[in-house]
């Protein structure tokens, strides 16, 4: 295969790529980190990392725009948080926010 | 901390699948390993029994010096690549964790079969996914035209997909088959390889209008159910699955026709691009053949004779037609694949680990 048209092609993608983009893509060690705090309800502790790494609900995707909504809340003052029943499995994937949030944390 | 420009790229699947999924992960894996830090998840699955990959797979596997980590408890990458999900159809839970910016789960079986019914519970095994992971992105990504009407199909009767987006380029199967020169001048030697499925031949009548008395050759691999059957006629080569190579099967015919049952449709149909290549004329229904973008010829079981008849009547046209099919597989080649990766996933190529 042409691999040497392959890599060109990768390499002017990748530094023509979507820095700013970049910045604003919540890492594994931070989606660890989410995660964790859902899992253990920990509202307050949840609400302040996301404060301080603000790139976190900065996104268009799902997760950014759930975990935007729960900030929302906290600020507003109207959320009732984690108070759903949930599983360890259940809190890695869809855990459900029973808080004016419109929806799922992903 | 510095990050590297190489992103974490994990691959998870059922290696088992013994035919198109496994060989398209294979092909895919060659171009993806010089990307990024890659590493292959196998997943035990419900679906089969043992923990052999397939032969296609593994023969990649080693080549690329790759591990193969069977049943992790957690999988964490910036890119996670989930393929064919149906592998799970048989299994209530997914006993894995998996964290990612960017997961994609890669269709590949086509959610709803011709006449509309669901083709396995898709909604339970996308759940299962959605589950076991935490994830700022789900998307789901058809592998062809077809897969993808079938999709969006099943996505109008269900919520389940509200949660995930649909690519909307299709995450096709990469063809990298040595290219074959056509015979200068055809003979009425028809052939069919597949796995041995049910699913994957048409009603017995059709056999018989595409395999007919009169062809100089019928050469079927695959064809393990006909075998002992008393019904199968005797102008019928019969080949068991992986009996012979398929070099050796290509050697034996200038036609490929492939039809299936009609309760079944491929959602690309690995053999018909590779018989392609081969230097063969490749006919299939046209809804089959449309994933191919000009590729196969599109007809019906009543076209077969006549097509191949003017074929061997006018040589010329049947080189001319396998030319124009083996340019059109340049739209699945490598290098496309590779620019659609880097375009499906700029931002997370950017950002590495």
């Amino acid at each position: 295969m042409p691999y040497k048209k392959l890599l060109a092609v990768v390499t002017m993608m990748m530094i023509t790529g979507t820095k700013a983009d970049a910045q604003q893509v919540v890492t594994i060690d931070e989606l660890r980190q989410i995660e964790s705090l859902i899992g253990q309800k920990d509202c307050g502790a949840l609400f302040s990392f996301l404060v301080a790494n603000p790139h976190t609900t900065a996104g268009q995707d799902a997760l950014a725009r759930e975990l935007r909504g729960f900030v929302q809340n906290v600020n507003s003052g109207s959320l009732e948080c984690f108070s759903a029943p949930v599983t360890a499995q259940q809190n890695a994937g869809r855990l459900a926010l029973s808080a004016t949030s419109s929806g799922q944390i992903y | 901390m510095k990050r590297s420009t190489r992103p974490s790229i994990a691959y998870v699947l059922d290696p088992r699948f013994p035919g198109g999924t496994s060989s398209a992960v294979a092909a895919e894996l060659d171009v993806v390993a010089p990307l990024g830090h890659v590493a292959v998840h196998g997943l035990s699955s419900a679906m089969f029994k043992g923990q052999i990959a397939a032969p296609q797979l593994q023969e990649t596997l080693t080549r690329l010096d790759l591990a193969l980590i069977w049943d992790a408890k957690e999988i964490a990458a910036d890119i996670v690549i989930f393929h064919n999900p149906s592998c799970l159809r048989f299994q209530q839970e997914l006993d894995v964790k998996i964290i990612t910016p960017h997961l994609v789960v890669v269709a590949h079986e086509n959610f709803l079969r011709p006449g509309g019914a669901e083709a396995f519970d898709v909604a339970t095994c996308l759940g299962m996914i959605e589950q076991s992971s935490f994830a700022s992105k789900r998307t789901l990504a058809p592998i062809s035209a077809w897969n993808r009407k079938t999709i969006a199909q099943w996505q109008e009767t269900q919520k389940a997909l509200d949660r995930w987006s649909v690519l909307d380029v299709d995450w096709f199967n990469i063809c990298d088959f040595p290219l074959v020169e056509p015979v200068a001048a055809p003979k009425d030697r028809r052939g069919r390889h597949s796995r041995p499925g049910l699913e994957k031949f048409p009603q017995q009548q059709v056999m018989e209008q595409c395999f007919p008395a009169h062809a100089e050759a019928n050469i079927l691999l695959g064809a393990d159910a006909f075998v002992n059957d008393p019904q199968t006629p005797a102008h019928w080569e019969l080949y068991p699955f992986r009996s012979i190579s398929v070099e050796a099967y290509f050697e034996m015919i200038d036609f490929m026709i492939y039809f299936t049952a009609p309760t079944f449709r491929e959602s690309y149909g690995r053999v018909l691009a590779e018989a392609v290549a081969a230097g063969k004329l490749t006919i299939s229904d046209p809804e089959t053949a449309s994933a191919f973008g000009g590729a196969v010829q599109a007809a019906s079981p009543e076209e077969v004779d006549g097509i191949i008849q003017s074929c061997i009547a006018d040589p010329s046209t049947y080189r001319a037609k396998i030319s124009a099919a083996q340019r059109a597989l340049e739209q699945f080649s490598p290098s496309a694949f590779a620019t659609r990766f880097t375009t499906i996933f700029a931002t997370e190529m950017s950002m590495g680990k």
